[in-house]
């Protein structure tokens, strides 16, 4: 069983003369630990597909299944429970929180979950190992270049173990030297704790990381392949 | 850390991290709380000198009188078994109370007259109830040891308008208890002065048996003064109601007594509510309007929390400790800097003089002192930290009720 089951999930904005169809209806898996792409231009739909997998928003039509959580039934409260435990996300402007230190960034979403304060010492310790910035620990946000915020805040998403981590533009505010670094450790990162990558881009070289690679054009899927996605094919 | 602690690490670190706006909010609710506790005791303060005044000048918290009394009466009643009486006071435990004659009477000096009330009192005993002792500023007090001496003490506007000095000589006009009209002559042994004149120019005192006498009126007692807590006046009254029976015995407390003074209370009291809604609501609308203002800056802040799965009651609550943390940090400055003023005024007072005429509740003296309580103190802090947790929580639904994505995505 896939561990993402989309069925004709739509997304539009707006009513009547005034709505705009972000997401044409899509049907897509996604196996576990599988290193996935949304491919496309601006305004393709990549963004709304990943914000409706992440239910950061809530699709027009359609039904969402991740890991066996029919998460288009669930109420705010539901959708927020399920991003606590399930989700782990990485924007491309990084958000991090201005007013707490790296650690406490990355502990925050693990009080969330209300883990106890040894393990949740011994998971930010070990997150903040993985992406390198240890000895930043008690700096704040703004005192870190666009990498290292994009480190803390790929060290926040994992620190949770969630079962996806959703990437929108992760490397669209950095340099290609630390967007290199950031898909080299999502490759690490993917290969060895076997963590769900879905991330997004319109760059061919961040896109050539990907082992499978879903591709949408004017909010419609056009094209996927690799994984078990099968070849490359196109869909109108 | 819990997250309620973080969520407050949170909540002060952004206080912090807009200190002129913050200030600014924090200032306002401080200066509402400051006004309150202030106003507040004032008042109770102003409460407190007018009972105190019109209480110590003659009224007493509680009187008794013999059934049907009615001050206007020309004829005095007298209270039919004193021994009952006093053995109800001592039952109740109330020994601070004087025994009086009281009756309307005219004064005749040289080619001046002028109308008074005449009371016959015990000099000692009268000391533990009025202040008029207190206040002699020419000549000396009537004395206990001799009650018949034919002695008679007034108030300096009397004695100014009569043209009268001490040792001078006054004749006195009144009826009889047989309402036959009695006339005697007394001597002006001294002169009082309160802080209301037309007070002076109505009450001459004499000593008891020497009043009695004038009135032919021998052992009468009209009149049982008793000043105990003002604030346990009914609560005396009623007990001692239920010992001396009506329609024998008439027993009202201050308040009966002076309902005008009890309803200028209650009528202070209800001004002194509606200030407190109209500066609150204005401190709401300012925590409200900064809290609105915060949660549209922090749009993405809040919408990246609600990404990594804050539930909207989260989300409330995290506004919410916010809005709460800015009312408690104006409480504590409102608090201490109204206590502090309370504590300067209760020492030094306001002198109201300048201000006011000539005013019965305050004839003994025109200096208003705070009094503020602690159950005041403590009701306006939690009147500031309800208002502030109030007016969050606007602000907080607001926040809770943003779609994640479009706080994140908000420019």
């Amino acid at each position: 069983m896939a561990l993402i089951e989309i069925n004709q999930l739509s997304r539009v904005y707006g009513t009547g003369d005034n709505a705009v169809v972000a997401l044409h209806p899509v049907d897509l898996n996604i196996d576990r630990g599988a290193f996935v792409c949304v491919a496309g231009p601006s305004g393709s739909g990549k963004s709304t597909l990943l914000n409706l997998i992440g239910a950061i928003d809530t699709p027009s039509s359609g039904s969402l299944t991740v890991d066996g959580v029919e998460v288009t039934g669930l109420n705010r409260t539901g959708r927020a429970k399920f991003r606590r435990r399930s989700i782990g996300f990485i924007f491309q402007s990084f958000n991090l929180l201005p007013i707490l230190s790296v650690y406490e960034n990355v502990e925050y979403s693990l009080l969330l979950k209300g883990i106890n304060r040894q393990e949740r010492r011994e998971r930010v310790l070990t997150a903040l190992e993985w992406v390198g910035l240890s000895e930043l620990r008690d700096s704040f946000p703004g005192r870190l270049s666009g990498g290292q915020q994009q480190r803390v805040a790929v060290a926040r998403a994992i620190a949770g173990a969630p079962a996806i981590i959703l990437a929108d533009e992760p490397t669209g505010s950095l340099d290609t030297g630390n967007g290199r670094e950031l898909l080299d450790l999502f490759t690490r990162l993917n290969q060895e704790r076997r963590i769900t990558f879905i991330f997004s881009s319109h760059d061919p070289r961040v896109i050539a990381r990907a082992a499978e690679v879903i591709t949408l054009q004017d909010g419609k899927l056009v094209q996927k392949y690799g994984g078990n996605m099968g070849v490359p094919s196109l869909q109108v | 850390m819990n997250l309620l602690r973080i969520h407050l690490i949170i909540a002060l670190r952004n206080i912090i991290r807009s200190p002129r706006r913050s200030g600014l909010t924090i200032g306002a609710i401080a200066f509402g709380l400051f006004c309150l506790i202030v106003f507040q005791a004032l008042k109770d303060g102003l409460h407190k000198e007018m009972v105190y005044s019109s209480l110590a000048l003659d009224t007493g918290a509680v009187q008794i009188h013999a059934g049907g009394y009615e001050s206007n009466l020309a004829l005095t009643r007298n209270i039919p078994d004193l021994a009952s009486v006093k053995a109800a006071l001592a039952r109740t435990g109330l020994s601070r109370y004087t025994m009086r004659i009281k009756a309307p009477a005219l004064i005749l000096a040289g080619v001046g007259s002028s109308s008074v009330l005449l009371t016959g009192i015990m000099p000692e005993r009268e000391q533990r109830v009025s202040f008029i002792a207190r206040r002699i500023v020419a000549g000396a007090y009537l004395k206990e040891k001799d009650l018949s001496s034919r002695d008679i003490i007034m108030g300096q506007a009397l004695a100014d308008s009569l043209g009268l000095a001490i040792g001078d000589q006054v004749n006195l006009m009144a009826q009889g208890a047989f309402a036959k009209p009695v006339l005697g002559r007394f001597t002006l042994k001294g002169v009082y002065r309160t802080s209301l004149t037309s007070f002076d120019r109505f009450h001459v005192y004499l000593p008891l048996t020497a009043a009695q006498n004038f009135l032919q009126a021998q052992g009468v007692i009209s009149e049982i003064v008793i000043r105990t807590d003002e604030n346990a006046a009914r609560h005396y009254a009623r007990t001692l109601a239920g010992l001396l029976p009506g329609p024998t015995y008439q027993v009202r407390s201050w308040q009966e007594v002076l309902p005008d003074l009890q309803q200028l209370i209650e009528l202070n009291d209800a001004t002194m509510n509606l200030l407190i809604i109209i500066v609150f609501a204005i401190v709401s609308l300012g925590i409200a309007n900064t809290m609105t203002t915060v949660i549209f800056e922090r749009f993405r802040e809040i919408g990246t929390l609600a990404a990594m799965g804050a539930t909207p009651a989260g989300i409330v609550g995290l506004i919410g400790l916010e809005s709460l943390c800015l009312g408690a940090i104006a409480a504590l400055i409102g608090g201490i800097t109204g206590l502090a003023a309370c504590h300067y005024f209760h020492i030094y007072g306001i002198d109201l003089s300048h201000f006011i005429s000539d005013n019965h509740y305050f004839a003994d003296g025109y200096l208003l002192r705070a009094e503020l309580s602690i159950s005041d103190l403590f009701g306006a802090v939690a009147i500031t930290l309800g208002t502030a947790l109030l007016a969050g929580i606007y602000p907080a639904c607001k926040a809770a009720g943003l779609e994640p994505v479009k706080a994140i995505t908000h420019n």
